[in-house]
């Protein structure tokens, strides 16, 4: 095998260079082991999405301090200064993340103070609504006690008219309030003599009788046939009775029902007045009707008949 | 000719190596803002929030100071930046610590106007307080 001696010329430079960057890679100092650590911690500080978003600043600070320190390594490998820049790179990196904190925390506090608002503002509206479900509460109860009070004056009122009513109709009737009752008379007058039929001038009054009847129908009523001492005990029992059936019969075809009303004839049993005059026996010569008070019974009223 | 070649030779380590020593300047500015940081630090009240931080860069401030004054610039200049750091460190980790208080404390206040919320919701309306 011959030797060329141009490639032999092309070769040697090649192999010495070769030789050369052996002898630089070889003879370079590594790394010190605080630097490689504190690039390895930037590295992982820009990877958390946190840091890079809450301390964007302060990463780019540890960057470039990484950076510098790594290039002033490889111009002056300085292995004191290298550790120096490794531990201020390293405080940077713990800069950045003692910013990330803060701004997460703040970011924390105002949505909390946010939400305290919110908070607030619920509760005074609750507040707000039981308070107005009070008033509310309390006005409807205002409103009923007002309701309840105005019936009871409307009631009282009510009652009052009615007895003002009553009174102006009883006067009306020309009735008489007494202790048994509401007792309004017939007189002699209003009968044919020795007779039991109502003439027309007693229908007046029998029919303003009616008319109060049918207004308080709680109300019974008594009906008493009464002679004057003139005459046989039989026969005026008979007549003050048939004259108390009358007026009864009156009632009942003009609308009072038969069971609010008793007839009784009593004879001469209960002057008025007295028999020796005839204007005393007129008196007694009568029918009366008597009201009773609401509730009474008429069966319960009867007056005693007279001893035979 | 050669000894005055060895004499300009000589000259010229002379003027390197006091040319070394000279390249170190006092860190003046260095150890100003070692001592701002610091300061701020101590406003944001890292003291009590970071402790160690605070210890750590005074206690480097001191020793920069010291070293500047034998004259040894370089380690003067290395522990003025490092307690600068440490004295940002301190003020950030204050500065978390305190804003991590206040969210918990709002925290805290909302779940007792919650409470107390509840508790006005259970009394019988009408009712004073």
């Amino acid at each position: 095998m011959r030797t060329n001696p141009r490639s032999s010329n092309a070769i040697v430079p090649l192999s010495l260079s070769v030789l050369l960057l052996g002898a630089l890679l070889a003879c370079a100092t590594p790394m010190p082991q605080a630097l490689v650590e504190a690039r390895v911690a930037v590295d992982a500080a820009e990877r958390e999405a946190d840091v890079a978003r809450y301390a964007p600043v302060e990463l780019d600070e540890a960057k470039q301090a990484i950076q510098g320190a790594e290039a002033l390594w490889y111009e002056d490998e300085d292995t004191d200064e290298a550790e120096h820049q490794a531990y201020l790179v390293t405080r940077r990196v713990e800069i950045a993340r003692a910013f990330t904190a803060g701004a997460k925390a703040m970011e924390e506090a105002e949505a909390m103070a946010r939400k305290r608002e919110a908070v607030l503002l619920e509760i005074r509206t609750e507040e707000a609504d039981r308070a107005l479900a009070v008033a509310e509460k309390r006005a409807a109860e205002a409103r009923l006690d007002r309701a309840a009070a105005e019936q009871a004056r409307a009631e009282a009122t009510a009652l009052a008219e009615r007895e003002k009513k009553l009174r102006e109709e009883l006067a009306e009737l020309q009735a008489e309030k007494t202790e048994r009752g509401i007792v309004l008379t017939l007189g002699d007058v209003l009968f044919d003599v020795d007779q039991a039929t109502l003439k027309p001038g007693a229908t007046q009054n029998l029919y303003r009788l009616v008319t109060f009847l049918r207004e308080y129908p709680e109300r019974q009523v008594l009906v008493e046939g009464h002679t004057d001492s003139t005459g046989t005990e039989e026969y005026n029992l008979g007549l003050s009775q048939r004259r108390a059936d009358a007026v009864v019969q009156f009632l009942t075809v003009n609308g009072v029902a038969p069971e609010r009303t008793i007839a009784r004839g009593y004879g001469k049993a209960y002057p008025v007045a007295t028999n020796e005059t005839s204007e005393g026996r007129q008196h007694n010569r009568r029918v009366e009707i008597v009201i009773l008070d609401p509730g009474a019974k008429a069966a319960e009223r009867l007056r005693p008949l007279p001893d035979r | 000719m050669e000894s005055s070649m060895t004499r300009f030779g000589l000259v010229l380590l002379l003027a390197a190596g006091l040319g070394a020593c000279a390249s170190v300047p006092p860190p003046e500015s260095e150890v100003g803002k070692a001592d701002l940081a610091l300061r701020k630090a101590e406003q944001a009240d890292a003291a009590h929030f970071a402790p160690l931080e605070m210890r750590v860069a005074r206690t480097k401030l001191e020793a920069a100071r010291a070293a500047m004054r034998d004259e040894e610039n370089l380690e003067a200049r290395r522990l003025a930046e490092q307690a600068k750091l440490d004295a940002l460190l301190a003020e950030a980790t204050a500065q978390a610590a305190r804003r991590r208080e206040a969210a918990d404390t709002i925290r805290a206040d909302i779940e007792a106007l919650r409470a107390e919320a509840k508790r006005a919701s259970n009394r019988i309306p009408g009712e004073t307080r």
